[in-house]
């Protein structure tokens, strides 16, 4: 066994996290499950077949160190709370039993062999050429990684831009990108601010699967979407609520960013390169051969569903599905539209930057006050 | 100003300068928009942290635009008085390469009211800007990899205090005997975003 302690009170415990197999007093016990340890009792843990962090839970108090900063967990960045433990180290635990424990095993999934986590480009995501190169294959994770970050080796993700960023806030989940194109995705002791852009940030609900991951593991990202479904419930609260909803999407970069609905108007032909170069960049397979890209052209009048399928939607298989069946702002000529949610609580980016609201534009459906104004500006390679 | 996402629950709020980071930064701190957990200001940027519970990207991003940009007396920190023993390794260095005596040196670096623009680099560090501009150098072409702390150093457009021993590439000018970082005071550290510092002889 890789670790080991006595207890030197009776204690109910809980192990979580990685599956690390664990006795007590040389009797096999398991995860996520409680388990009551006796005054003297010792609990051993070994080597977890998968994952990197296995929690040891104390009820009725937890590990009661001093905490600092509100926190009792070492910081390995700045040094702050307590010390690594050590052999020899005691431990006070809280004592504040009460009654039996309500669950005798809580359902927790494995973690998958090769994990895929999902990211929401940006704030730098306009620093690199494509961020293609981040969907398109996996990423292992090297020996260079602790609870700062997590260094990883695969596709190389280029700039777009020389120069220097000045440092910036972070958050738990950034993916900085250091000059080399080798991302780092900082976990909990990650530093307050960072000097490299940030191409992508791991949803929360990824992060405890991110600081599973174990050195020459494998890993992918994929763009965090909203999927057909969800969306399109989506729209129908919003129907019922007098809102108006469209379709959301996350991931497309060279996108500004606003905070209100947003229309990016395209000429003509180029709307179809611009689509194909939107599914080109996701480029990675999304899940679900449901999703696609959709445009639409809008010639006048308010349409609905139905109408949209007998138009001819095209579908563009591998990327995600932006525009409703339903289009909301109807201008002449052809017509791209991505949408902030208001009230979901989620960012959703623009396909591409707001454009100019074309003079003599119809608009229906939606108040001329939340469509944005502004220049026309299409990635650079596209 | 310009908004982007930093995941589900951050937004990056960009805009020119120091002193509109200054000003956004206290102006959301005097009046914090509901949701909103944690601002970090930086140089070029404010990250505010929000809660998906309370309020969304578009909530928080409309609240934040509502913000002025221009510090007040109404939302300027506290006062902050370091003292310095001006007996820094590189107070001849800068000397020359300013074209200033030391004397002159010493009484440039106290002339100022400096601002807590931002904190970072380690725990207790601030950035303080208002520096003279006959102060601003480049930092030393070769870190060294030891500071002492305490250490009062100039930098580019900010001045500060090394809290702890740590690597450092700013010119030394002196040493202070103010804690920077005391885990035992509340809060710890010496310095807060937006607070006013002066310099004055120990």
């Amino acid at each position: 066994m890789a670790y080991g302690c006595f207890f030197a009170a009776p204690a109910t415990i809980a192990l979580t996290g990685a599956a690390a197999p664990a006795t007590v007093d040389g009797r096999q016990v398991s995860v996520n499950s409680p388990v009551s340890v006796p005054a003297g009792g010792l609990l051993e843990l070994g080597s977890p077949a998968t994952g990197m962090r296995t929690y040891v839970a104390v009820r009725g108090g937890g590990i009661d160190v001093p905490p600092v900063l509100g926190s009792r967990s070492t910081d390995v960045l700045s040094g702050l709370g307590p010390a690594p433990l050590a052999a020899g180290d005691r431990l006070p635990v809280g004592s504040a039993i009460t009654g039996p424990p309500h669950v005798d095993l809580a359902p927790v999934a494995a973690f998958p062999a090769e994990p895929v986590l999902a990211v929401m480009p940006g704030p730098r995501d306009d620093w690199f050429s494509a961020l293609k190169p981040l969907f398109s294959g996996a990423y292992e994770v090297t020996p260079d990684s602790n609870r700062v970050g997590i260094r990883l080796r695969g596709p190389k993700l280029d700039r777009a831009r020389v120069g220097e960023l000045p440092s910036e806030g972070m958050v738990t989940g950034s993916l900085q990108v250091p000059p080399a194109g080798q991302p780092v995705l900082f976990l909990a002791d990650h530093p307050v601010t960072g000097g490299y852009p940030v191409v992508a940030v791991v949803v929360a609900a990824d992060l405890p699967m991110a600081a599973q991951l174990r050195p020459g593991q494998l890993l992918r990202f994929r763009p965090k979407v909203i999927g057909v479904c969800e969306a399109g419930q989506q729209r129908q609260r919003e129907r019922a609520a007098g809102q108006h909803g469209f379709v959301e999407i996350a991931g497309i970069p060279g996108a500004a960013q606003v905070g209100q609905e947003t229309v990016t108007e395209v000429i003509g032909d180029r709307l179809t390169g611009i689509v194909d170069g939107i599914a080109d960049k996701l480029g990675a397979d999304l899940g679900g051969g449901q999703k696609s890209v959709r445009t639409k052209e809008v010639t006048g009048s308010r349409q609905g569903p139905a109408a949209d399928r007998e138009a001819g939607v095209h579908d563009h298989p591998g990327g995600v599905e932006p525009f409703g069946a339903e289009p909301a702002i109807e201008i002449e000529g052809v017509l791209v539209q991505t949408h902030f949610h208001p009230e979901s609580g989620r960012v959703f980016r623009p396909a591409l930057e707001i454009s100019a609201q074309r003079e003599g534009a119809q608009l229906a459906g939606l108040p001329p006050d939340r469509v944005q104004r502004g220049a026309l500006q299409l990635p650079a390679d596209l | 100003m310009w908004i982007r996402p930093a995941g589900e629950r951050a937004i990056l709020v960009e805009v020119d300068d120091l002193d509109q980071v200054a000003g956004l930064r206290a102006g959301l701190v005097a009046d914090l928009p509901a949701g909103a957990v944690e601002v970090v200001p930086a140089a070029r940027t404010v990250l505010v942290t929000f809660d998906p519970d309370v309020t969304t990207f578009d909530r928080l991003s409309a609240a934040v635009r509502d913000v002025p940009l221009r510090m007040t007396d109404a939302i300027a920190g506290a006062l902050v008085e370091i003292p310095v023993r001006y007996d820094g390794e590189d107070l001849d260095d800068v000397a020359k390469a300013t074209g200033l005596s030391r004397a002159e040196v010493i009484a440039r670096h106290q002339g100022p009211e400096y601002q807590v623009a931002f904190c970072g680099f380690a725990p207790g560090f601030g950035y303080l800007t208002g520096i003279d501009p006959a102060l601003r150098l480049p930092r030393r072409s070769t870190p060294r990899t030891r500071v002492p702390a305490g250490s009062v150093a100039i930098a580019g457009e900010f001045t500060g205090v090394y809290p702890t021993v740590s690597p450092g590439g700013w010119h030394l000018l002196g040493h202070s005997e103010l804690a920077m970082w005391d885990l035992d005071r509340d809060p710890p550290a010496a310095l807060a975003p937006g607070d006013r510092v002066r310099f004055v002889s120990s």
